[in-house]
């Protein structure tokens, strides 16, 4: 059997539970840095239940998206990916019973994730250090632009502003004669913070283990975008900053974006001195130039490239890549993406029946793992759709206790409005997780 | 939070070198090649404590920024490589029994053909955790057709469809291109994958005594994570169009933009915050007809560009910390003047919390980006070397 097949063969076959089963989450968190921890930990395994104020809570969930199309059966078609596997309750954290709520779901969780603004979640007693006091193996953290404390932790954290501050800007665009400075789309200033801070998380758990201690995690969004900034080492070397180039990365010995026969883009970079080599066989102008890597000399051997690719369609370009040893590929836009049966192969786009909002198509699992696979399995809810099933069934207060809560707008749920619902036809007499009666999966 | 909550904060995370690692006697060994995600994934597991070696690679060590190089190595293989200790790829079965983790980053087959795939070791090695992280993965069709090509960061943020949604396609060709983010975000990502699942892999070897194989595909990590690439066509139909000036999701100027002086980077995200911005600078007749544009969006898309240059044309009247101080005192939106890499280094706010560090090397002082774990017991570390 090929390598190839015995790969596939464990994947496939992964049967085994989610690696942190068992992990326990709260999460008191909005928009998506917060969020998209959680997010991860649940497609780990943990079990993840977000807090929100009823009962309007995370208030991403009501951005209007391209013009109002953005949502799904009720629900934002990205909030119902960025918040799956989690469950949803409804605390009035500013009512007493509610912040006593929320320190009980504390006393039992491993790991509390939050990022509203420094300070706010102390002024209710639920800030690390008072949370500490209840639970000594939490471990807590508060995400933001800039960290918890120094002198710019009071600036306004959002994912473009943390860019602008972090540099990152700086990086991206063109300048000379095109003097354009873009953010980074599609806010990465919230998610690939959010990613790293996962494995900090684990970490504490595996520390845990040792010391028996939790601890407190400060992430700053804008230090962990600068974590990939080499621009600090290159301007301190050499005494110039490393210019913004568009599609070309200065570290390649050629790259670029170029426009083939057929009008599609591909990208190309040649990373080595070999990789170089082999494309200065097929292009004509790139011999003798190789170890000029000036950003004028960049320019030039694009230039070269430029006029080779465009005599050629994506799939020669592809073929040559292949046989050549140098990087190439598409540069896909959305629905590519959507339609790759790569990733369809892979599980990485997946068609899941969610039991809720029905039949979906969802970003599958970060990473596919052999022992204990990943998995997608259900999406956001509305705002304290699971009360019951987390109050009474994990938190094991009686029935007319929960009622009673109810009843006295301690906890709460979804008002209706777009993007906090459920879908068209809902009954609650007919939803057994609603009601507590059962889990969203299993028995 | 109040001066004294910061005080009790910094001094929570203070006397860092003193205090414990978290991934203390953890062991991982990378191979990389030329592959910076697989080379990511490693520091971060350094950076949180383990200890990491590597197998240096002549040609990782040329890729930087137009060649510069610190005593003979690369920025980006220099930064990579701190903290880790090296190993030449002969002396790495040595290591295997006292190995928990070990990073491929050689393309599909190729440890394999030498002895060191995963079906092999984890035959004599049931507790090893395997990362293989590629441009493809390791296993299927397209794994195996493109094997033999390498992986690059370019590449995966192209076939990740994040370069379809970047640069601006009004200017003259080839400057109207998709472009790169400036940052190695495919690689970063595949990196942030490969490590926290290969710490996940690790807890659950605590319980099960087991280790697994992980496969991180670089040309997808970033368009699983981000859920735009696959929700915004499923729900239109359509794929996004790019544009510097209006956010593609929410269709307002949360974005960069050309001041008198410099760029600002606007935080408008919901509606008041919009208004707010269109008083800031003076035209709060604009609010009503953004909103009808947006509207008419998918219909006659030419409508909010064409209010989108009124907005810019209007932005480039003011001076960018003007415009800043506009919304302090207005209350909303956020508003920040887009600062420059210099800028941001000589900031004491990073210094102090290890995400910017400067080293001596041979006389002349060098900034390199910290870690961000800053964690209270046991706070992420770099081992600085020259």
């Amino acid at each position: 059997m090929s390598y190839f097949r015995i790969i596939e063969d464990l994947i496939k076959n992964a049967r085994g539970p989610p690696p942190l089963e068992g992990v326990k989450v709260v999460e008191f968190s909005h928009y998506i840095l917060g969020p998209n921890i959680p997010r991860l930990l649940a497609q780990l395994g943990a079990e993840v239940i977000k807090i929100e104020p009823p009962p309007r809570g995370d208030r991403w969930k009501y951005a209007s998206m391209w013009g109002g199309k953005g949502f799904y059966k009720g629900m934002r078609i990205d909030y119902l990916y960025l918040n799956s596997n989690k469950y949803f309750v409804g605390i009035d954290f500013r009512k007493e019973e509610g912040r006593k709520l929320v320190v009980e779901l504390a006393k039992r969780a491993d790991v509390f994730v939050e990022n509203m603004e420094p300070g706010t979640l102390d002024r209710y007693g639920l800030g690390y250090l008072q949370l500490r006091e209840v639970n000594p193996r939490l471990i807590y953290v508060s995400a933001s632009g800039y960290g918890n404390w120094g002198p710019l932790s009071r600036l306004p954290s959002y994912d473009i502003i943390g860019q602008a501050e972090s540099g990152v800007i700086d990086t991206t665009g063109w300048e000379d004669g095109v003097n354009e400075a873009y953010r980074l789309p599609d806010y990465p200033g919230d998610w690939l913070p959010s990613t790293m801070a996962v494995s900090a998380i684990i970490a504490a758990l595996i520390y845990r283990e040792r010391a028996g201690r939790g601890q407190y995690i400060d992430l700053s969004q804008a230090a962990s975008m600068q974590r990939f900034m080499y621009h600090f080492t290159y301007m301190s070397l050499t005494g110039s900053r490393l210019k913004r180039s568009g599609f070309i990365d200065p570290s390649a010995y050629v790259s670029g974006v170029f426009k083939t026969a057929d009008g599609r883009f591909a990208a190309i970079a040649a990373m080595t001195e070999r990789q170089y080599d082999a494309l200065a066989e097929a292009v004509p102008g790139l011999r003798g130039m190789r170890d000029a890597r000036d950003p004028d000399s960049l320019w030039r051997k694009y230039e070269a490239v430029r006029a080779w690719a465009s005599g050629r369609t994506l799939g020669e370009l592809l073929e040559f890549g292949k046989r050549a040893g140098v990087p190439v590929q598409p540069v896909l836009n959305d629905k590519e993406v959507l339609d790759d049966p790569w990733r369809a192969e892979r599980g990485s786009v997946l068609r899941i029946r969610d039991r809720l909002y029905g039949e979906i198509v969802v970003p599958g699992p970060i990473v596919k793992m052999s022992e204990t696979p990943l998995a997608v399995r259900w999406v956001a809810r509305p705002v304290g759709y699971h009360n019951k099933l987390v109050l009474a069934r994990k938190l094991g207060l009686p029935a007319a206790e929960v009622e009673r809560l109810e009843r006295e707008g301690v906890v709460g749920y979804w008002d209706g409005q777009l993007g906090n619902m459920p879908p068209p036809g809902w009954n609650a007499e007919d939803d057994p997780v609603f009601r507590g009666e059962r889990d969203e999966v299993g028995p | 939070m109040s001066d004294r909550e910061e005080e009790a904060l910094r001094r929570l995370f203070g006397d860092r070198e003193a205090k414990p690692e978290a991934l203390e006697g953890v062991k991982a060994v990378e191979i990389c090649g030329t592959n910076f995600g697989c080379r990511i994934a490693g520091s971060l597991l350094s950076e949180l404590g383990a200890e990491v070696y590597t197998v240096p690679d002549e040609d990782a060590k040329r890729i930087t920024p137009h060649g510069a190089t610190i005593d003979g190595v690369g920025i980006p293989y220099f930064v990579e490589g701190r903290g880790k200790r090296e190993v030449a790829l002969e002396e790495v079965p040595k290591l295997l029994s006292e190995l928990d983790i070990l990073i491929d980053g050689l393309g599909p087959g190729r440890l394999y053909s030498r002895g060191m795939g995963y079906p092999q070791l984890s035959e004599r090695y049931p507790r090893l955790i395997y990362v293989a992280i590629s441009q493809f993965g390791h296993y299927g069709r397209k794994a195996e057709e493109y094997a033999e090509m390498p992986d690059s960061d370019l590449t995966g943020q192209a076939y990740n469809g994040y370069m379809a949604m970047l640069g601006n396609p009004s200017l003259p060709e080839p400057y109207s291109y998709p472009i790169r983010a400036g940052i190695w975000l495919a690689w970063a990502f595949a990196g942030a994958a490969g490590a926290l699942s290969a710490l996940a892999a690790y807890w659950a070897r605590m319980r099960s005594g087991r280790g697994q194989f992980i496969d991180v595909a670089i040309n997808e990590v970033l368009s699983v994570d981000h859920p735009y690439q696959l929700g915004a066509p499923f729900v239109l139909g359509a794929p996004r169009q790019r544009s510097p000036t209006i956010d593609a999701n929410i269709l307002v100027t949360y974005t960069t933009a050309k001041a008198k002086d410099d760029f600002v980077a606007l935080a408008t995200v919901i509606w008041p915050e919009v208004e707010a911005f269109f008083e800031i600078i003076g035209r709060p007749d604009l609010a009503e007809r953004w909103r009808k544009a947006i509207e008419a969006w998918e219909r006659d898309p030419g409508q909010l560009k064409e209010l989108e240059r009124e907005v810019f044309a209007e932005v480039a009247k003011y001076k960018a910390e003007d415009l800043v101080k506009a919304s302090r005192e207005k209350g909303r939106p956020p508003i920040a003047v887009v600062k420059s890499v210099e800028w941001v280094a000589s900031q004491p706010h990073w210094r102090m919390r290890g995400a910017i560090l400067e080293l001596t090397c041979r006389g002349k002082k060098i900034l390199v980006p910290g870690t961000p774990y800053m964690m209270s017991e046991t706070p992420g570390r770099v081992k600085l070397k020259c």
